[in-house]
């Protein structure tokens, strides 16, 4: 009888703990994380920040990330394998103030506990301890409303840079022996991105509201390492563009929605998307003839057709005298 | 005079017309055989397309070649052309490869050898998988075999049309791999790798499974670009496989019933490792939801319908001061409805949403929510208002779901939209600011997220 009772009261405890653990569950967070807590002065390594949605669908996130710019130097980020697709603003890295800000999101959301958002790579430059931080960060939750997700909890990442090694003194002559080494800066970095962007469609249309109703093309592509860098957008004429490449603009860098130079004739748009690693991938569409030069066309074409006949007529007339 | 030259004309017509009948070919012999009657042909030979363009060619019973360079056509079945077999003069074995190297083929009698290729075997005497053409070389390097494993090679002369004209005796090789070196530590590991490489790339693949309703049109998009449409099939399932790079991907998906509605839009988010094909699968797709009023007299019938997966259970919430639960079924065509009597409301503005749970448990997420209203008349779903006065709202010119051009799409033209008017308060597009706060800012871009069709 006790055993049972003794039962009971572990299956009653377990059940309150198991109860009270769902209290304690994961709710959201954002945490910066990296492979070490300390690293030796010189040390170039890795950082990531991922987000814990709490069970909930988010589907936008920015903000800004801040580094001691004393203590570290930011040298590259890397956002191109993250939930986020579609970049308002791509991580840019501010090295004065020594901050990543960054602004993005995703059709149709995201939920789960360990969503990669960006990394980066810092190098210690001065002893002792740093800590990065996140700031003025919003997640906005996937529910058609833009409703802002509350109480995120923000885990800072504190690291120690360790002091370097004594400079050896000018009157020792000690000989290095042969099997010390001096300490090797070690690097914690990613490999090198050889991947280049997708491929994405680029999309060509005009709107009253945008540039006076001018041709513009849309874009967005997406990266699996480094991420975006840049776009440059080049227009080669239709039908010219085989004769010379006189008419050919140059490849000019530019951001979605980009304003066509070319908005009377036919352009095969050609938009070129570099990840951070210079890797580019090209795709093509073409921007239809503006309306008015059809109608020019079609006007050239009646004129002609009638003046030929017109012209071819009038022999026949003297023949058949 | 005039009668005189014309009978001179017609004789002659007569003697050039009756002419050919009197020539004849000659026969001729060799001393295996004779040709007996011959006629003269208008035979065809090869004829190369890209260089020439053969017109017709006399010949008699012959093989013949014809080649650009000269117009040369040697022709006549007492040529034998003829061509010396190369022969390889080295097979050095290499790691996970074999170089080998052959003397020159010889042609006669008009072959041309202009190329070359490599016959490969794992067993002497073949049979032999052959290269592509190599061109006219006289050495190659063969990859992608396997250390410690004999392979036998031939080498085959081809003429100007690939046809294998000569072949060499067969001579075999087996690749090594590389004794290991010893490296000082600290560097990355040396030697002692390679090895018999892959010869193909393996592929990374993503499988999306699951169910929407029957012969509903599915749109899939990754990153918010669209992939793929695949249709459902009768019984509502529908598969799709996606080759991908290999990372982080974010796979969306929604689909079209066949009354046109639109479904809410599900989205998984997935590490897909190179090199192997990662399956999502028992994905079931929010049923569809509308109503057949906008707003329904205190009182009186609603009526929530829409397509789900068939034969199954359909929960139905209806969202007021007390959160309404009930269910439904849909039927075998995926059609479900749900009579709700507005008397159990009050009068305002509600919502209501629906879930499909499949006959084997599994659970959708939640439709959209349908927003209606309990008042004083009823005013059907695209029905224009009643004479009795009460407005309608003009329909609004802005989407609220961020189709910001309006082309029944939002996609990258409507986000690159709202990025020209980023962060201007009151913009010149109003439509771009979707929430009416006044701002075009990162609310309008999730709202615009949400609702995403690619």
């Amino acid at each position: 009888m006790a055993k049972i009772k003794k039962i009971k009261i572990i299956f009653l405890l377990s059940t309150f703990f198991f109860l009270f653990s769902a209290y304690c569950a994961s709710a959201q967070s954002l945490s910066l994380t990296s492979a070490k807590n300390s690293y030796n002065f010189g040390d170039s390594f890795s950082v990531s920040l991922s987000i814990d949605t709490g069970g909930k669908i988010v589907n936008t996130i920015s903000g800004a990330i801040n580094i001691p710019a004393d203590k570290f130097q930011i040298l590259e980020t890397r956002y191109g394998n993250s939930i986020i697709s579609l970049w308002v603003e791509r991580p840019t890295i501010n090295s004065g103030a020594g901050a990543i800000t960054f602004a993005g999101g995703v059709p149709g959301g995201f939920g789960g506990s360990n969503g990669p958002i960006l990394s980066f790579s810092l190098k210690a430059k001065k002893a002792g301890s740093g800590t990065a931080s996140l700031e003025g960060i919003k997640v906005l939750l996937n529910d058609g409303l833009g409703t802002e997700l509350k109480n995120i909890s923000l885990k800072t990442l504190t690291l120690t840079i360790k002091e370097p090694p004594p400079a050896p003194k000018a009157e020792e002559k000690v000989l290095p022996k042969p099997e010390e080494e001096k300490p090797v800066e070690e690097v914690y970095l990613p490999l090198p991105d050889t991947t280049p962007p997708e491929s994405f469609i680029p999309l060509v249309s005009r709107n009253q509201s945008v540039a006076d109703n001018k041709y513009f093309v849309s874009f967005f592509a997406v990266d699996k390492d480094t991420g975006i860098s840049r776009y440059e957008i080049m227009e080669k004429p239709l039908i010219l563009s085989y004769i010379t490449s006189k008419f050919d603009t140059p490849f000019l860098q530019g951001e979605s929605p980009y304003v066509l130079k070319g908005q009377w004739w036919s352009y095969k748009v050609i938009v070129r998307v570099y990840d951070q690693a210079e890797n580019y991938t090209d795709e093509d569409v073409i921007k239809p003839f503006h309306p008015v030069v059809l109608v020019i066309f079609a006007l050239i074409l009646v004129v002609s057709t009638f003046l030929i006949t017109r012209f071819a007529s009038r022999p026949r007339k003297h023949a058949k005298k | 005079m005039n009668t005189d030259f014309r009978k001179i004309y017609l004789l002659l017509i007569l003697v050039f017309f009756l002419l050919p009948i009197f020539s004849f070919a000659d026969e001729y012999t060799s001393d295996s055989f004779k040709v007996l009657d011959p006629a003269m042909t208008s035979g065809g030979s090869f004829s190369s397309s890209t260089d020439f363009q053969l017109f017709g060619a006399i010949s008699q019973i012959a093989i013949g070649t014809s080649t650009s360079n000269s117009f040369g056509i040697n022709t006549g079945f007492l040529y034998y052309p003829y061509a010396s077999s190369p022969i390889i003069t080295s097979a050095t074995a290499g790691n996970g490869q074999v170089t080998l190297s052959w003397s020159a083929s010889q042609g006669y009698l008009g072959w041309n050898v202009s190329g070359y290729n490599v016959g490969k075997s794992t067993v002497t005497g073949g049979p032999y998988t052959y290269s592509s053409s190599l061109g006219n070389v006289t050495e190659s390097i063969r990859t992608g075999l396997t250390n410690g494993t004999t392979y036998y090679f031939v080498i085959r002369a081809e003429d100007y049309f690939g046809n294998s004209v000569a072949t060499s005796t067969e001579t075999s090789a087996a690749p090594v791999a590389p004794t290991p070196t010893v490296t000082p530590s600290g560097g990355g590991g040396g030697g002692g790798g390679g090895g018999g490489g892959m010869i193909i790339a393996p592929s990374t693949k993503v499988v999306l499974k699951g169910r929407a309703y029957p012969d509903a049109a599915i749109t899939i998009f990754k990153d918010g670009s669209v992939v793929a449409t695949p249709k459902a099939n009768a019984s509502a399932y529908f598969t799709e496989e996606l080759s991908v790079v290999g990372g982080t991907y974010t796979f969306s998906l929604y689909a079209i019933s066949s009354n046109n509605q639109r479904s809410l839009t599900s989205s998984f988010t997935v590490n897909v490792p190179v090199g192997l094909t990662t399956t999502i699968s028992d994905i079931v797709i929010a049923p569809t939801i509308s109503a057949d009023k906008y707003e329904v007299k205190y009182g009186n019938d609603i009526k929530f319908f829409g397509y789900a997966y068939p034969a199954s259970q359909i929960n139905v919430i209806i969202n007021s001061d007390e959160a309404i639960a009930d269910k439904t079924n849909s039927d075998k065509f995926g059609y479900w409805a749900y009579d709700l009597d507005s008397g159990i409301l009050e009068m305002g503005d509600h919502t209501t949403k629906s879930q499909t749970i499949t006959p084997d448990n599994l659970k959708s997420p939640f439709s959209e929510s349908l927003g209606f209203k309990v008042g004083d008349t009823d005013v059907l779903a695209g029905k224009l208002p009643s004479i009795s006065g009460i407005l309608k709202p003009a329909p609004l010119a802005c989407s609220k779901k961020g189709d910001i051009n309006n082309d029944g799409k939002i996609n990258i033209v409507d986000f690159s939209i709202m990025l020209y008017f980023w962060n201007q308060r009151n913009p010149a597009n109003k439509c771009a600011d979707i929430n009416g706060d006044g701002a075009v800012n990162l609310f309008d871009f999730s709202i615009m997220l949400y609702w995403w069709t690619g």
